[in-house]
């Protein structure tokens, strides 16, 4: 089996085979993070589609960008955020209460990974915890938790900093959810 | 703040999904060369993406594999023809290598000194660059930019130093911007634009910029009067364009 960056410098070069070997090995997990965000079936093959078509056309990736899992996991939530916002016209979703148990709960196909998540999520300070969720089980953007909060710009990407820093620590301590 | 430099702001936004597609694709070149973006990014990158992160279900499995022929061939199938262009590029890979933002000061005269002796440009570069650039440089392209404004003038210069490529442009007769505004010059490909450098120009309206390697798809380089320095898209009048000498890639 190939590694996904031996794909990766493949498809650079054109070759459609190692881009249908990438898509067999990450399509299915795409699929799984794009129906977390978009739930409407057909907008989640947009999302897949999409995703690959970036994977195709552009040649960004680099290793400093992570393991291509990590690389797409972020790509799919672009695209994903990015269709919700055209499809919902740029609207903030209504249910806007910080409900970490309901957010994690909702994605729980993996309890116990979730669970360690919640754990150490609850570990952080709670204005820590409280933008980290807005902004990923939310999808707020980060001007939208600022104007939520009241809170300036920089300080809302210090706290996500601190907070996705402080949620590394913690997940250091559960090595099932260690990548 | 160099153009690169202003990219790093983005990191945050960037694991948040909220860049635009030309945006995100200038981020992920930046981080390429940017070591203070790698450590933020292998420092926090692991726990949001532990975060965003899905299992997939049996269904996303099957629904992934009933997808696969139609997505493939519409991926495919839309750029069939590009694909035998990238199979040409593979070959040059290596040219291609991230080339550091910053020239070192030997480069810059030399440059400089190079421009100077094709443009008769004022006195300012000197005899000593000049002596300088005929010793270290050797050059490969000389293109003239195609001006949008009447009077505006320019040319793009690639020069062989040792083993690395110095990209260079200068331009004559540009009106001088106040601060925040300057002229942004832009490697483009499609419509992604590429922040490549801030130039400024002195009273006479003469301004020189060093430019970091174009990107491998890069097909030209554009240079805009912007209102604000600190954009990282396009959003003033164009001012010179030309195409990337293919020699020189």
């Amino acid at each position: 089996m190939h590694a996904d960056e031996d794909l990766m410098e493949r498809i650079a070069a054109g070759d459609a085979d190692a881009l249908r070997e990438l898509y067999e090995r990450h399509a299915p997990r795409v699929a799984a993070i794009a129906r977390h965000l978009c739930r409407d079936p057909e907008m989640v093959k947009d999302v897949v589609q999409d995703v690959f078509l970036r994977v195709w056309r552009t040649r960004s990736y680099n290793a400093a960008l992570g393991p291509v899992s990590h690389w797409m996991a972020v790509v799919t939530r672009h695209i994903a955020v990015d269709h919700l916002r055209k499809a919902k016209g740029h609207a903030p979703p209504l249910h806007l209460d910080v409900d970490l148990h309901g957010a994690l709960d909702a994605r729980a196909e993996s309890a116990l990974v979730r669970a360690d998540l919640a754990r150490a999520l609850r570990h952080l300070r709670p204005e820590e915890r409280e933008v980290l969720v807005l902004a990923y089980a939310h999808h707020l953007t980060l001007r939208e938790i600022a104007e939520r909060l009241g809170l300036p710009l920089g300080t809302v990407k210090t706290r996500l900093h601190r907070g996705l820093r402080g949620l590394r620590r913690q997940l250091s301590d559960y090595p099932e959810v260690e990548p | 703040m160099s153009p690169s430099r202003r990219m790093c702001r983005y990191l945050t936004s960037y694991l948040t999904g909220e860049l635009d597609e030309p945006t995100l694709e200038a981020f992920e070149r930046h981080v390429a060369r940017c070591r203070a973006c790698q450590l933020a990014l292998a420092e926090i990158s692991p726990a949001w993406e532990a975060l965003i992160q899905a299992e997939p279900s049996e269904m996303d499995v099957k629904r992934a594999e009933g997808w696969r022929d139609e997505i493939l061939g519409r991926i495919v199938g839309s750029r069939g023809a590009e694909r035998h262009r990238r199979m040409r590029m593979a070959s040059r890979e290596r040219l291609y290598r991230a080339w550091a933002y910053a020239a070192s000061a030997v480069a810059i005269a030399a440059s400089a000194a190079f421009v100077a002796a094709r443009t008769e440009a004022p006195a300012a570069y000197g005899p000593p660059a000049n002596a300088l650039a005929a010793l270290s440089s050797t050059p490969i392209a000389d293109v003239a930019m195609k001006p949008m404004n009447p009077g505006a003038r320019g040319s793009l210069y690639v020069f062989r130093q040792g083993p690395s490529q110095q990209w260079v442009v200068v331009v004559e007769g540009l009106a001088p911007v106040s601060s925040p505004g300057a002229y942004s010059v832009w490697y483009v490909h499609g419509n992604v634009h590429e922040l490549a450098a801030t130039l400024r120009v002195d009273p006479r309206g003469v301004g020189i910029a060093m430019l970091p390697s174009p990107p491998r798809e890069a097909e030209m380089v554009g240079i805009t009067r912007e209102p604000d320095a600190k954009d990282v898209r396009p959003k003033g009048t164009r001012v010179l364009i030309a195409k990337l000498p293919r020699n020189a890639l």
